[in-house]
């Protein structure tokens, strides 16, 4: 074996390591009793079901809107510019978000006042949270998708409209299932991306605890007077983002 | 009267196919370079996302007739479809995927579908879902679900390409047995099964469906794509 045979694995193995030490450090730093101490108390609760109540309403926008575009976006090659024009925000800079959002929709942005106008005001509201969160969550779903609605091509179809299915149920009893795996998959990835989201929503929506603090910035704000909780709290989120990796896995396994 | 009559112009973005075809009985094998337009030809058939301009009847009924304002969609035209890569539906087993089309309620559309998978020989198939099938088994559940709504025209589309040397044999003298009972239009690159399902061959090619004719006509002809095909039938 060659010296480079050698060496590449093991710098390959480095990376492993390199990504994996911080999580290990963090659950290793972190005692049970302490978790569950800290993961009750009303702070971290109050975070947890802003974090819930935007998490799901996010999610089900990004459902509602997305699947049709992605199923569009599915029938034929995806163009350049619209392909850009949604992974954008899965590049940018959740500040640059931040910045975005207030200066479309804050009191001084240029939406600002016509918002005003009907009387809506987004910022620092739970509403901001969520469109923070459809920002950075939405571009994930529709991307992932759009992959899994090509799995329904024209030719998949036509066999069931031959087999006396009309549009609609060709729709419903074919594609849609036929897709569902990777489609799940996607909302698993937008929905962790969401409940991850931090930097736009600590900009445009504020870090007011019971209102606008969600579990990222619960951990931000524990940061000062509590690293227990902070700990604690970080922790769930490996939690929760492993079992979604695990269910995305279980879920795209199964098609084989 | 003919079986299938064709006499329309095929459009699929910038791609264009004439088509004047009149088939009886017996198979219809087309032949031709890929890209040629032979699966859009089964697409328009089966009434699928091609632009047809003319007039397209099977039998007594009329599918498609422009001058007219006719189109059928696919649900009604009585064609049973095995498109390339046969697209059994994935999360259905081979049961369901049969069963999908039959009507009435679900114990006899699938003592109808189990009673064609035993027919074709995978009775015991039947649970399985597509991903646990091997290329032979998925020809047959897929030949089974285009026959389950009884079709009058069977579209076909490289049925043995993607089949190992044995299970392409099987397949080949499976569809055979069928395609002498059944108006059929077929797609095929391999010389065999134009030897094995007899027929007419029409050459797709340059923009249009040359005329069918018996292979054993054609054996000469000068076209190269045609000689390349065929050389192995020339004695």
């Amino acid at each position: 074996m060659s010296a480079a045979a050698r060496v590449v694995p093991i710098a390959g193995w480095l990376l492993v390591v390199l990504l994996v030490l911080p999580v290990i450090g963090l659950v290793a730093g972190t005692a049970p009793g302490e978790l569950v101490g800290a993961l009750g108390s009303p702070s971290t609760l109050a975070a947890l079901a802003v974090s819930l109540r935007t998490t799901f309403v996010a999610l089900a926008i990004i459902i509602l809107l997305g699947t049709p575009l992605a199923w569009t976006l599915s029938r034929q090659a995806t163009h350049p510019v619209v392909l850009t024009l949604v992974e954008l925000p899965v590049v940018l800079p959740p500040a640059v978000l931040g910045v975005a959002l207030l200066e479309t929709f804050g009191r001084a942005g240029w939406l600002g006042p016509v918002l005003a106008g009907i009387g809506v005001q987004l910022p620092f509201t739970a509403a901001a949270v969520v469109l923070a969160q459809v920002l950075v969550g939405a571009p994930l779903y529709v991307l992932t998708a759009t992959e899994a609605f090509r799995a329904a091509d024209d030719d998949l179809l036509l066999v069931a409209r031959t087999l006396g299915a009309s549009p609609s149920r060709a729709w419903l009893t074919v594609a849609l299932p036929a897709a569902a795996p990777g489609v799940l998959s996607a909302a698993a990835l937008a929905w962790a991306r969401a409940l991850g989201e931090f930097g736009a929503t600590l900009m445009f929506a504020g870090n007011l605890p019971g209102r606008t603090q969600t579990l990222p910035l619960a951990i931000y704000g524990a940061l000062e007077r509590d690293v227990a909780q902070a700990r604690a709290i970080s922790v769930l989120l490996v939690g929760v983002a492993l079992a979604l990796l695990l269910a995305v896995r279980v879920l795209g396994g199964r098609r084989g | 009267m003919a079986e299938l009559h064709v006499d329309a112009r095929l459009s699929a973005g910038a791609f264009r196919l004439d088509v004047q075809l009149a088939i009886d009985r017996g198979p219809l094998l087309l032949v031709g370079p890929n890209g040629s337009g032979k699966s859009t030809l089964l697409r328009a058939l089966a009434g699928g996302p091609v632009d047809v301009d003319g007039r397209i009847a099977l039998g007594a009924e009329v599918l498609v007739d422009t001058a007219h304002g006719v189109f059928l969609p696919p649900e009604r035209r009585r064609v049973g479809y095995l498109p390339q890569g046969f697209r059994l539906f994935p999360h259905l087993t081979a049961l369901d995927n049969v069963a999908f089309g039959v009507e009435g309620d679900r114990d006899a559309r699938r003592a109808h579908a189990r009673r064609l998978l035993d027919e074709l020989g995978v009775a015991a198939l039947a649970d399985r879902r597509p991903a646990g099938l091997s290329g032979g088994e998925a020809q047959r559940v897929a030949l089974a679900r285009a026959l389950a709504r009884r079709p009058a025209l069977l579209l076909l589309d490289e049925p043995t390409a993607s089949l190992d040397v044995q299970a392409r044999r099987a397949a080949r003298e499976l569809l055979a047995s069928r395609l002498a009972s059944l108006p059929t239009v077929a797609v095929t690159h391999d010389v065999r099964d134009v030897e094995a399902w007899g027929g007419a061959v029409a050459l797709v090619r340059d923009g249009r469906v040359h005329p069918p004719r018996p292979w054993q006509q054609l054996v000469d002809d000068d076209d190269p794509f045609l000689r390349e095909l065929l050389w192995p039938l020339a004695r």
